[in-house]
């Protein structure tokens, strides 16, 4: 960010606050005036457009979770590389969620209460596994001061977490609802999502993010390393404890109710730094509200396209997403960031 | 007011090895005191220590009050670090820079109180920042970025400040003008722990010395006594030579 005067400052962020408004208002007219079915119908209008809301909020949320889940992992690895789905944080989620489908289906099918669906305890799986994944990650990493190290770890965590998905998704074809679960639930989308997610996704997100932002001046000084912030008061175990355990309550959030969407927290937080700059304070507000435009502006686009049958959301955000990672990357390396 | 005082501290890396052995000396309010010796002496790995950022063993006391035993914000309000480079690498403006050297008082939600506006102001007009406010930390300049962190540690509140070799990167006219900030701090009743490299450096900046070799402490005292040809020679293997080396000076103003 080059240098600016606070009037100039606070005029690009007026700007941008003001575009980013404008933005998530058409998204949200187009996403409830684009879909199937037809809104004028007698019968079924109004059933139409409250599916395209839900939609919609869903679509809204995960964006928003991922982004701010991806500012505090950069925060928390001092790298704008680092995002969970790159640290293999969304793979651990999802194999949560996968877990936990196939134990109440199967393990548990003849003990759990109707009331109690498996959809309603998906959440947790997602944020455990999230968990698990982060946890492993710092330990595995905990003597490495090499983002390399970071992202190859990330990397092997994440194929791993994957293969063992492959795994239970191929012993979930044996039984016909609990693989169409599984395969419905791996492929993401938030197409089908109703009031159910929204219900248990909004607090998640909220606390989650509000925590988030209660860090940001803990990760503006963390910004000058981990041996200056001890210096000048940072509890950093406390805040490497809380780190994982928000980024795993954003990022199982977004899972469970988007699935695997690579590269959300990569693409937005490193499309508005140079806009909104580095403080934490302004960071995670442009990007949560920036997430979850980008994930429904995605999924609009979804219906948008002249194609037959459905492309799942985390294939139109991989294929945003990674050009940017490399870009990233190669910028990285160049500059000697990773020595 | 009794400053810092350092007894039997000890620092070991892994299983056994030992790089500072039992070393005890004091750091008194209203004077500077230097920590010299050759490469891998233990400088550096001393002022960690005293500063709590690398585990040890043995007691650190600050006016009577033992290091060890305070949280990391009450820490960082007693005792400031002015690391050797900064590693921050992201543009962050120097005043929020400074500003974060308040965040030992800063609540979560919470900005800047206007007590801590004022000091963060100060802080900022002392060490001549304040024309830089708006501009991103990584743009500066090595003698601006040691000036922008000598502020920052003013503004923690903090009156004893440990330094790490700040001016090993600075030309002689910025290492001039930190080394007058650093004699201003020193007046106004800072104790102040600095590793210097350069011996006439510190000569001319500290008023006490302590001489290390090999993680043990070979001199203390006042810093004519520690720049003196006997434990100069045990320490560096050189003679010293009575010759007047070059004094440089700024301008009076």
């Amino acid at each position: 960010m080059s240098s600016l005067s606070t009037n100039d400052e606070s005029h690009q962020l007026r700007t941008i606050w003001g575009g980013m408004v404008l933005l998530l208002l058409l998204v949200t007219y187009a996403s409830l005036s684009f879909g199937t079915g037809d809104l004028n119908d007698a019968t079924m209008g109004d059933d139409y457009l409250r599916l395209r809301g839900y939609r919609l909020v869903n679509s809204l949320l995960a964006g928003a979770a991922l982004s701010v889940g991806g500012v505090l992992v950069q925060g928390l690895f001092r790298n704008p590389l680092a995002s969970p789905s790159i640290l293999g944080t969304t793979a651990g989620a999802s194999l949560g969620g996968i877990v936990v489908l196939m134990v109440w289906n199967v393990l548990l099918a003849t003990w759990i209460p109707p009331w109690l669906p498996a959809e309603l305890v998906l959440p947790f799986g997602c944020v455990l596994g999230a968990s698990l994944s982060l946890l492993v990650l710092l330990y595995v990493t905990r003597h490495s001061k090499s983002m390399v190290s970071v992202l190859l770890t990330g990397f092997i965590l994440s194929s791993l977490f994957l293969a063992i998905g492959s795994l239970l998704l191929s012993l979930a074809q044996d039984t016909f609802e609990l693989g169409r679960a599984v395969v419905a639930f791996t492929l993401g989308g938030v197409e089908t999502k109703g009031l159910t997610h929204i219900a248990f996704a909004l607090p998640l997100v909220v606390i989650g993010s509000s925590a988030a932002f209660s860090w940001s001046t803990s990760l503006d000084v963390l910004l000058s390393g981990e041996e200056e912030a001890q210096s000048l008061g940072v509890d950093i175990p406390l805040i490497r404890r809380w780190a994982i355990v928000w980024t795993a309550v954003l990022t199982g959030a977004a899972v469970a109710i988007g699935g695997n969407l690579a590269f959300v927290g990569l693409v937005v937080p490193h499309a508005l730094r140079p806009y909104v700059g580095v403080r934490h304070s302004r960071l995670f507000p442009a990007s949560l509200v920036g997430g979850a435009i980008f994930v429904a502006g995605a999924d609009l686009l979804i219906r948008l396209l002249p194609v037959e049958g459905t492309i799942p959301l985390g294939v139109i955000t991989g294929l945003v997403g990674a050009p940017v990672f490399l870009l990233l990357l190669k910028k990285n390396l160049a500059g000697g960031d990773f020595a | 007011m009794t400053g810092l005082e350092v007894n039997d501290l000890t620092v070991t890396y892994g299983q056994d090895t030992t790089v500072v052995h039992n070393v005890s000396f004091e750091a008194r309010p209203g004077r500077i005191t230097a920590l010299l010796g050759p490469n891998g002496s233990g400088k550096s790995t001393i002022l960690k220590a005293v500063t709590g950022l690398i585990p040890s063993s043995g007691s650190v006391h600050l006016d009577t009050v033992l290091i060890s035993k305070l949280s990391p914000r009450e820490r960082a309000s007693v005792l400031a670090y002015v690391p050797q480079r900064s590693a921050l690498t992201s543009p962050l403006h120097v005043k929020r820079v400074v500003e974060l050297g308040r965040y030992a008082q800063w609540s979560s939600y919470g900005g800047l109180s206007s007590e801590g506006e004022a000091i963060v102001q100060q802080a900022m007009e002392r060490t001549q920042v304040s024309q830089l406010s708006s501009r991103p930390f990584t743009e500066l300049s090595g003698g601006e970025q040691q000036r922008v962190l000598l502020a920052r540690a003013i503004a923690t509140g903090a009156k004893t400040m440990v330094l790490d070799e700040p001016t090993s990167a600075l030309d002689i006219y910025h290492s001039l003008q930190f080394r007058r900030l650093l004699h201003e701090l020193r007046q106004d009743g800072f104790t102040i722990l600095i590793v210097l490299h350069d011996l006439n450096e510190a000569n001319e900046t500290a008023d006490d010395g302590v001489l290390l070799l090999n993680g043990h402490v070979l001199a203390t005292g006042p810093i004519d006594h520690v720049i003196a040809p006997a434990p100069l020679y045990e320490a560096y293997q050189v003679h010293l030579s009575e010759e007047r080396s070059l004094r440089f000076g700024l301008d009076p103003t």
